[in-house]
């Protein structure tokens, strides 16, 4: 993210100042997020500005020797300018979450470095509450097991399928996403990066041999699952399952005038929207594919057919 | 910003820095380039005031604050200063340990509002000479916090008392509906951003889930157009929907090997009969449990209690429905 420019001038003489070494041009551009051009043209701009006078002795002065940029005289900027009430919100605001995340870091120094910060912006001017990020808890049980460096075996729920299955897993890192937590590991099973939601592990022993997670990727976050490629079904939302639309990522929803919502979204497979559709309780209808819609039907007279006396 | 506004107000930065004394506007127009006109001249002097209140709200903007009030040695005309304590970043020190932290929490925002303001504070801590992204360290846990769009405009609009306007997708709201809110604060609960206030055209409190807003949020009117009742608790809010039920018991049958899921859940799981193995568990939501039991389909087969027979049902028949078809 480039800087405004004034914030950037006004920040650029001060760094001088904290650096009488001086700093080379192209080392000033990256640490700015700027080309070297932009640099110079805002050292030349410097260097016209200084306190009222404006003469010799009143001017910013930057000496440029052998590339490197120095500042001689600063003209009364010695510090960087305060925290911005925007910037120490950012800031402040993100460690609070991370406060609030089981694993993520010393407590101590978090909150210590919340402190310091206040006092540095002078006031933070909104208060932020952050609590149960992540409701589990088992998460701490599994940062220390990333932090191990072994493989482990773990027994896994997995609720699409309704099955439960063994699997050997090379951990990478816990995710919390949506007050849930997740541990990314590399599945020897699958052998693919996968996503297991650490309420669904039920069991798991640490194995004698180190995590070597195959293909340490960007893989999406376990909210940003669906990719274009998967199958696509749209459903008709009636008003129990409306949270549906908070929960899953939708490619679309429109208000229909009866008062329900057409969504349309991306599943992994069609047995799985299957399952989910059955878990919505009937507040939802499908309206494509016809596949689906008969699936759904089927399975629900084949459960009803149960309950009629023989 | 033109090159000239920007020379401009460093200028004016270093003139008002360097004097303790306040300094009247016409002594400013005078001494900062930039900002000579005609003082006699009635438009001219309009314009520099324009000019110079704009430039006054953009060094406010950017975390510079002008002070105003009257030098003792002048005329009685008030004029502007920015003290030194207001203006420079104050010595701070970072442990390595605090460090990472700040490095971290600085690279934990996908919203691009919240991302520039965490880039734009780690420069100013590394022009005083803070490198806290040298510490940065491997954490075993990466937190996702929601990256609902709606936070940066509603931190702002909290920030500086400002009232706020967006379009919201209530759980009972066939379409969105506009809103109009003095907001109070943020909180997040269970990964998800909320902001309550005072709604202005309902004359009541309300709780809104950021996620469920749709289109832009706008801030509107003046700042500092209400104040924030004392002791406001947005989580209260945010979680007064988990009303507490007391549990009931559930008896399910499960056909063998099947439904893992009611299993998993199950404390008690047997014996076992020609229709399937019997599980008991306890709930508290029959209509959300019932709807959770549909989605095994034949596979369970739900005998007690009646009401959680009859709502299973109903779902199960709801599903089954012949629906017109599109």
């Amino acid at each position: 993210m480039t800087q405004n420019r004034l914030a950037r001038l006004l920040n650029l003489v001060p760094y001088l100042v904290a650096r009488p070494e001086g700093v080379p041009i192209a080392e000033l551009a990256a640490d700015f997020g700027v080309d070297a051009d932009q640099i110079q043209s805002d050292l030349t701009m410097l260097w016209m500005c200084g306190l009222p006078g404006y003469g010799p002795g009143d001017l910013i002065d930057i000496a440029f020797d052998a590339d490197e940029v120095r500042v001689l005289f600063a003209a009364g900027m010695d510090r960087p300018v305060r925290l911005a009430a925007h910037e120490a919100l950012a800031l402040s605001v993100a460690l609070r979450v991370l406060a609030d995340t089981p694993g993520v870091g010393d407590r101590a120094a978090i909150a210590s470095a919340l402190d310091k910060l206040a006092a540095a912006a002078g006031e933070i001017p909104a208060d932020v509450t952050v609590r149960d990020t992540v409701t589990d808890p088992q998460a701490e049980r599994y940062a220390a097991l990333v932090a191990s460096g072994h493989a482990a075996r773990i027994t896994y729920y997995s609720a699409s399928r309704d099955t439960t299955s063994e699997r050997v897993v090379d951990p990478i890192e816990v995710v919390a996403a949506d007050g849930h937590a997740y541990l990314r590991a590399w599945c020897r099973t699958a052998g693919e990066i996968r996503q297991f939601r650490i309420d669904r592990i039920d069991a798991c022993s640490e194995l004698d041999e180190p995590s070597e997670p195959l293909r340490l990727t960007n893989q999406p976050a376990p909210t940003a699952f669906l990719a274009s490629e998967l199958p696509r079904i749209q459903l008709l939302l009636g008003p129990g399952a409306k949270t549906v639309t908070d929960a899953y990522p939708c490619d679309e929803i429109v208000g229909e005038p009866d008062g329900r919502r057409r969504v349309t979204m991306r599943v992994r497979d069609l047995d799985w929207a299957r399952r989910f559709v059955l878990g919505l309780g009937g507040d939802a209808e499908v309206l494509a594919p016809a596949e689906l819609r008969d699936a759904v039907r089927q399975t629900a007279g084949a459960a009803l057919a149960r309950y009629q006396p023989a | 910003m033109s090159n000239d506004r920007t020379e401009r107000l460093v200028n004016l930065v270093l003139c008002l820095l360097s004097s303790r004394r306040f300094q009247t506007s016409t002594r400013i127009a005078r001494t900062v380039p930039g900002y000579e006109h005609n003082h006699d001249d009635k438009k001219a002097h309009d314009a520099f005031q324009r000019k110079f209140e704009r430039d006054k709200a953009e060094l406010r903007r950017i975390g510079i604050p002008l002070q105003s009030g009257i030098d003792y040695l002048g005329d009685g005309e008030p004029g502007y200063r920015i003290a030194r304590s207001d203006f420079e970043l104050p010595q701070i020190e970072f442990t390595d340990a605090e460090a990472a932290a700040v490095a971290a929490a600085a690279r934990l925002w996908q919203q691009p509002e919240l991302q520039s303001g965490s880039s734009d504070a780690l420069r100013k801590l590394r022009a005083a000479g803070i490198d806290v992204e040298s510490h940065a360290a491997a954490s075993p846990v990466k937190s996702l916090p929601g990256a609902e769009a709606a936070l940066a405009p509603f931190l702002e609009a909290v920030a500086s008392r400002r009232t706020v306007v967006f379009d919201y997708f209530g759980p009972r709201d066939g379409a969105a509906q506009q809103r109009r809110i003095q907001p109070w604060g943020c909180a997040a609960w269970r990964g998800r951003w909320y902001v309550a206030g005072y709604d202005l055209d309902r004359e009541a409190q309300r709780c809104f889930r950021l996620s469920r807003i749709s289109g832009k949020v706008r801030l509107t009117g003046p700042e500092g157009a209400f104040t924030i009742p004392e002791g406001v608790d947005v989580l209260a809010f945010a979680s007064a929907a988990d009303d507490r039920q007391l549990p009931s018991r559930a008896t399910v049958l499960v056909r063998p090997k099947r439904a893992w899921g009611v299993r998993r859940r199950a404390d008690q799981i047997g014996p076992r009969t020609p229709e399937g193995d019997q599980a008991c568990f306890s709930y508290t939501d029959t209509a959300a449990t019932a709807a959770w039991l549909a989605s095994f389909g034949a596979d369970v087969l739900v005998t007690d209690p009646p009401e959680l027979v009859k709502e299973t049902i109903a779902c199960l028949q709801a599903l089954a429905d012949d629906k017109e078809t599109p």
